[in-house]
């Protein structure tokens, strides 16, 4: 569905993407991962057509992108990480504006508030919504029209528990309708949740991109915390079992001690892309 | 380059709500229609009076239907008399004659008269400056109000600008009543006359800027600034459609409250084609300036100072440029100079015919200004292609 190859964007001397080959499926959700200023962004506005390539291809369901921008923008989607709703209008009026330039029905306005859970507002201004309505109501409007594609930047920060769960389920939805999500997000619980499909970014370069299972595979770490009460005071120590000595360490502690807590360290994406980064996750 | 009704009707409905809701803005368009009836009502706007032929001339009106002298020195701007007498209405009945013919005595009394004279201090850079006594018949000055507003118009037309006239009006009693005795020279100023097509192309020209250019500039600088110009153009609607929306939205407001404001202060105005094509090249300019404006906007508050020093510098511009010729190349390449004397123009001739507002549209002013406002928005629009399309 997404094809990039190549990808380069520079801003003068300083390049921002760095020569990035990515392909994603169709009907998956794929999670972009990266420290600030890796080019996530810039890479999702190379891909929504707002800012044009230096060198390299990129192609939406076939379409080269900016060649074709008219008809990718017909079947994409796009939430920003920042608002940028029509405020003295109500969520009802923004949600209609861009459905009449998607020639959509006014049905179908009622269908995605009702998804979202925006029904009751629907009337009342934006200005006096709150920040996670904002963000809801973001959302409603850039599936409207049924994209094939939806790029979503932080779709859930600012949202509490309830709506977060609503809009990865949402997402969830839209991948088994069909659709292509392109997530970028510092949720790292999120990555793990719902994407299929992970690639992480650092410094413009791709550092790696496979799937949440593979990279659990490939970078889970057998390691065991060891607690043990020591006259009075509680000491850890961490074994890792693929060290011969250090599990004859651990062999020997287990013999001598009896009070021994010892639990098996959890796969945490955190650590896999502060591993692969090499910066502490922000 | 798509033009879609729909996309563009849906985005206008989408700026007109935001208009709706903008209340400042709405009031200000408002207060721009209530100065223009409160003018209407405070007697400066009064009945355009029917050439008035005095009494004589009715009753054997089929011999003569002369009503009017202009009267003019031989070595005058040919030009200029020369226009006056091809513009010169049948109805009105002028003759025009020069002053070296005639002796004061044989001006007839009971007709109204224009006489031109250039001021003694006379030299090239004050060939606008004329002595213009206007007299009438009777104790009412109305009845010179068709000759000398015609009079007027064709004098703007053909100097571009209004001219640097020194009038006085002087009551001439019929010989009938007063037995011909001239009664006292009046030195009534024309001014109130004046006043009302004055105040009328400041009261035009204000709205044509406040609705098509700082309304413009202050609603699409917010929508850049946060991002929502950037969420519409990245859905099937285009950048043309974008601009066709807001020319459809601010140049029907701008348009729509002109219309109002001719409402109150002269009907007639509204039959005149010169009023509706100077109308439009105005708001076109002033949309396209905005639409400048817009396109290197990155927040809202530089555009609305920007916009407001601009029309701060063209007044000044054009007042300078009476004074000092350095000033006026500068002032001639500005489509508002010509605006000015165009909506002022149509206001002052009133309903003028179809083939006076052609012979006007032919005048190389107007056809300047065509030029500057369709070049301008032709800019403005690839200029913001460029900047603002994603």
């Amino acid at each position: 569905m997404i094809e990039i190859e190549k990808l380069c964007v520079r801003f003068g001397k300083f390049v921002a993407v760095d020569n990035l080959s990515v392909r994603v499926n169709a009907g998956k959700i794929f999670g972009f991962l990266g420290p600030n200023g890796a080019g996530k962004t810039t890479t999702v506005r190379v891909l929504t057509g707002v800012l044009p390539p230096t060198s390299g291809k990129v192609t939406i369901d076939c379409l080269r992108i900016p060649q074709h921008l008219g008809d990718v923008k017909a079947i994409c989607g796009f939430v920003p990480d920042t608002e940028d709703h029509f405020d003295e209008l109500s969520g009802r009026a923004n949600l209609e504006t861009f459905a009449a330039l998607y020639g959509v029905t006014k049905k179908r306005v009622d269908e995605v508030l009702s998804r979202l859970e925006l029904s009751e507002a629907a009337r009342l201004p934006v200005s006096s919504y709150s920040k996670g309505m904002r963000k809801k109501l973001m959302i409603a409007r850039e599936i409207l029209h049924r994209p094939k594609v939806l790029f979503c930047d932080e779709p859930t920060a600012n949202l509490d528990a309830h709506s977060t769960a609503l809009v990865r389920r949402l997402l969830m939805e839209l991948r088994e309708d069909g659709a292509t999500v392109f997530l970028t997000t510092h949720n790292m619980a999120e990555v793990e949740e719902i994407c299929d499909q992970v690639a992480i970014l650092s410094r413009g370069r791709l550092v790696d991109c496979d799937t949440p299972s593979a990279f659990m595979t490939r970078h889970a770490e057998r390691k065991v915390r060891v607690e043990q009460d020591v006259e009075g005071e509680q000491v850890r120590q961490i074994f890792d079992l693929e060290d011969p000595q250090a599990r004859a360490e651990l062999a020997s502690l287990v013999a001598e001690c009896s009070d021994l807590q010892i639990h098996s360290l959890d796969f945490r994406f955190e650590d896999v892309f502060r591993k692969l980064t090499g910066e502490t996750y922000k | 380059m798509k033009l879609r009704p729909y996309v563009i009707l849906a985005l206008a409905r989408k700026d007109l709500a935001r208009l709706i809701r903008n209340g400042p803005a709405l009031m200000l368009l408002g207060l721009f229609v209530i100065v223009a009836i409160l003018l209407a009502s405070s007697g400066l706007v009064e009945e355009t009076p029917q050439p008035q032929v005095p009494q004589q001339e009715q009753t054997n009106s089929k011999e003569t239907r002369e009503a009017a002298w202009i009267v003019y020195e031989q070595n005058d701007d040919k030009g200029w008399i020369n226009l006056l007498k091809r513009r010169a209405p049948k109805e009105l009945g002028i003759r025009f004659v020069e002053r070296e013919q005639i002796t004061e005595e044989d001006i007839p009394p009971d007709l109204c008269v224009i006489q031109i004279r250039k001021p003694m201090y006379f030299k090239d850079r004050d060939a606008m400056r004329r002595l213009i006594q206007y007299r009438h018949p009777g104790s009412d000055p109305n009845v010179l109000w068709p000759v000398s507003r015609w009079f007027l118009s064709v004098s703007l037309e053909h100097f571009g600008k209004m001219p640097q006239f020194f009038e006085t009006i002087e009551s001439v009693q019929l010989p009938a009543q007063e037995g011909g005795s001239r009664a006292a020279l009046e030195n009534v100023s024309l001014a109130d006359m004046l006043k009302i097509s004055l105040i009328g192309t400041v009261l035009l020209t204000s709205i044509q800027f406040f609705a098509a250019c700082g309304l413009l500039v202050s609603l699409a600088a917010q929508e850049r600034e946060k991002g929502s110009l950037r969420a519409l153009l990245l859905t099937p609607a285009t950048y043309f459609e974008f601009v066709a929306s807001k020319a459809l939205v601010h140049g029907g407001l701008a348009i729509g409250t002109s219309v109002l404001v001719v409402l109150a202060i002269n009907l007639s105005v509204l039959a005149s084609l010169l009023f509706w094509t100077t109308i439009l090249l105005a708001t076109m300019g002033y949309f396209a300036l905005g639409l400048l404006i817009t396109s290197f906007a990155k927040n809202q508050t530089a555009p609305n100072l920007l916009s407001f020093t601009y029309l701060l510098a063209i007044g000044t511009l054009n007042l300078l440029s009476m004074r000092f010729e350095v000033f006026q190349l500068l002032s001639a390449l500005t489509f508002e100079r010509y605006g000015l004397v165009f909506t002022y123009l149509s206001l002052n001739s009133g309903g003028v015919g179809l083939e006076a507002s052609l012979a006007v549209m032919r005048l190389p002013g107007f056809l300047i200004m065509a030029i500057l406002c369709l070049g301008l928005f032709l800019v403005a629009t690839a200029i913001g292609a460029r900047r603002l399309r994603v």
